[in-house]
């Protein structure tokens, strides 16, 4: 009895210690950096509206809802129209082909961003991003901890869709460590935001503030993984935990929408394909091409079936778009684009008017 | 009598070679169009006649007069308001429109820094006008030529030297084509005209 009144003696000791800790702790950290704690522990810059908050985006738009139906297009260098010019783009066909056959009804916004991942797209619901941030810079910077983030004031959420087509990117297939600690940051301070700087979101943001410092330590202990099967291994389960996390962002009951983009490369494509697509677009050093052509078709392959599983888990819709471009002869199927992933209008043509199909044939729900 | 089955057979002579010349033509003009189809199938015509323009100048890659004439590209293609071009330091960047990109195409980096922009001339395609067999190898002959141009093409020649404007002419060619493992690899070169358009 002596020993249980001992240990619980301590338990209330050490816990008024921790809170009074970290009460001290939040208001002198919140003092001296007088309340731009979080965004200087993330390095954020927080603009004030004078930027050009759209020029990461291909086509301006307004962030104001007016009364049409808005669909959200979301996805990296695809969706934004890298190689084709922007009337090509395909949420620009599918605002075309909505509006010749319902006008006035929908909204298509293209949120696409040039090398676009899904840890940019956790971010860009909070805030959106203002500047163009390379995966590698992303990735580097962030372990570094030197990341200068330009945000403006609004985030995707306050685009308030009415449904949101999701076209996953290669980018989010790649090697991806640092999410777990951004997200960490991110939170911190929206949850800062939300509750206005009291001490109750302080010491909330402290604890994600530690939260993310350890998830820093997980990641620099995190070992490399030694064979390919490993880090595909890998690259899955960041991928798929990435898009659940992201889905589980927006609101149930807003349809969400997987499309899946075909790649100029399948897996039984060969060394002479990989040369005449070098011919083709005269490219001399084909050392990349020959590393898309391995590496492409699994990552689409692995996509697939992540997003196959995620399509049944959260009961949304799934569909691979662009099979009759996989399935023509390789020399035809150069036509449809402009370099191993990108499209040229061909191309976009095609997914536009299967995306179309798709929304009607479920009636945008 | 005799005459009149001379004349007969003097005809039907004259019906068998015609026929006999047709056939042995027809035959050529088949052996010409799958071996066309051949080359065409392994070195993928028609396809794209492109000038690949450095995004940055002047290119180390290149010398004096060759960053000259990209120079000269470059600032002919902002008259056309397909480029803009950023001067510092003596170093002229290139970035394109993006509402351009039906003629002009961005090489990127992984970080999608442009490293280079291919300028879409036109298409060529081919035509070959004779098949030879020598030593156990098909030859085949014949011209690359631009079947398509762009609204690039007339542009981009009038401020090219008549040097480089043969890269983007007609073009005597030779093919040789060769069975490989069940396979036919085809090998291109330019008659006359050493240096390889790009």
């Amino acid at each position: 009895m002596k020993v249980f009144h001992s240990v619980y003696r301590s338990f209330i000791f050490v816990t008024i210690v921790i809170c009074l800790y970290s009460l001290v702790a939040s208001e002198l950290i919140f003092f001296l950096f007088k309340g731009d704690f979080y965004a200087k522990m993330n390095n954020h810059k927080i603009t004030s509206g004078n930027t050009n908050e759209m020029k990461i985006y291909r086509k301006p738009f307004s962030v104001q809802k007016g009364k049409r139906f808005r669909i959200l297009s979301i996805g990296g260098s695809t969706t934004y129209g890298v190689g084709v010019n922007t009337t090509f783009t395909w949420p620009h066909l599918l605002q075309e082909k909505l509006d010749n056959n319902f006008p006035g009804k929908y909204e298509v916004i293209n949120l696409g961003i040039k090398g676009g991942h899904l840890e940019e797209f956790i971010q860009n619901y909070y805030a959106s991003l203002t500047e163009f941030i390379s995966k590698g810079d992303w990735d580097n910077n962030l372990v570094n901890g030197n990341l200068k983030v330009p945000h403006a004031d609004w985030g995707w959420k306050d685009l308030n869709p009415d449904l949101i087509i999701m076209a996953p990117t290669i980018a989010d297939m790649m090697s991806d460590f640092v999410s777990e600690r951004n997200r960490m940051a991110v939170f911190a301070q929206y949850l800062l935001h939300l509750l206005d700087g009291t001490w109750f979101s302080q010491n909330a943001a402290i604890c994600f503030y530690i939260s993310k410092e350890l998830a820093t330590i997980d990641f620099n202990n995190r070992k490399e993984p030694t064979n390919e099967a490993q880090k595909l291994d890998l690259i899955q389960r960041d991928y798929k935990s990435h898009l659940e996390q992201f889905i589980n962002l927006w609101r149930k009951d807003i349809p969400i929408y997987i499309v899946g983009f075909p790649v100029l490369f399948k897996a039984t494509d060969g060394k002479d394909n990989v040369e005449k697509a070098a011919r083709y677009w005269n490219i001399q050093d084909k050392a990349n091409l020959y590393k898309n052509a391995a590496l492409l078709p699994k990552f689409v392959d692995m996509g697939q079936k992540i997003e196959t599983a995620i399509a049944i888990k959260y009961n949304i819709r799934h569909k691979e778009l662009g099979e009759e471009i996989r399935t023509l002869p390789f020399n035809d199927r150069l036509e449809y684009y402009m370099d191993s992933v990108h499209m040229k209008s061909k191309g976009t043509q095609v997914l536009a008017e299967q995306i179309y199909d798709y929304l009607v044939f479920n009636k945008f729900k | 009598m005799r005459l009149r089955n001379r004349t007969i057979s003097f005809a039907g002579i004259i019906i068998l070679s015609s026929f006999l010349v047709f056939v042995a033509d027809t035959s050529a003009a088949d052996s010409i169009r799958e071996i066309a189809n051949i080359i065409k199938e392994e070195m993928v015509y028609p396809r794209e006649c492109r000038y690949i323009l450095p995004a940055v100048i002047p290119s180390k890659a290149h010398d004096v007069r060759k960053n000259e004439e990209f120079l000269t590209v470059a600032k002919k293609l902002e008259i056309m308001g397909i480029v803009k071009l950023t001067q510092k330091d003596g170093i002229t960047k290139i970035v394109p429109d993006e509402n351009n990109y039906d003629i002009i195409q961005p090489n990127f980096n992984a970080n999608y820094e442009v490293l280079s922009i291919d300028l879409i001339l036109g298409t060529w395609g081919i035509a070959v006008t004779e098949v030879k067999t020598i030593m156990s190898k098909t030859i085949a002959v014949g011209q690359k030529s631009l079947i398509k141009r762009t609204r690039l093409y007339e542009p981009i020649m009038g401020v090219l030297d008549d040097e480089q404007k043969k890269l983007y002419s007609a073009t005597p060619m030779e093919w040789e084509i060769v069975m490989e493992n069940g396979d036919n690899k085809v090998k291109e070169k330019q008659v006359k005209i050493t240096e390889t358009s790009r």
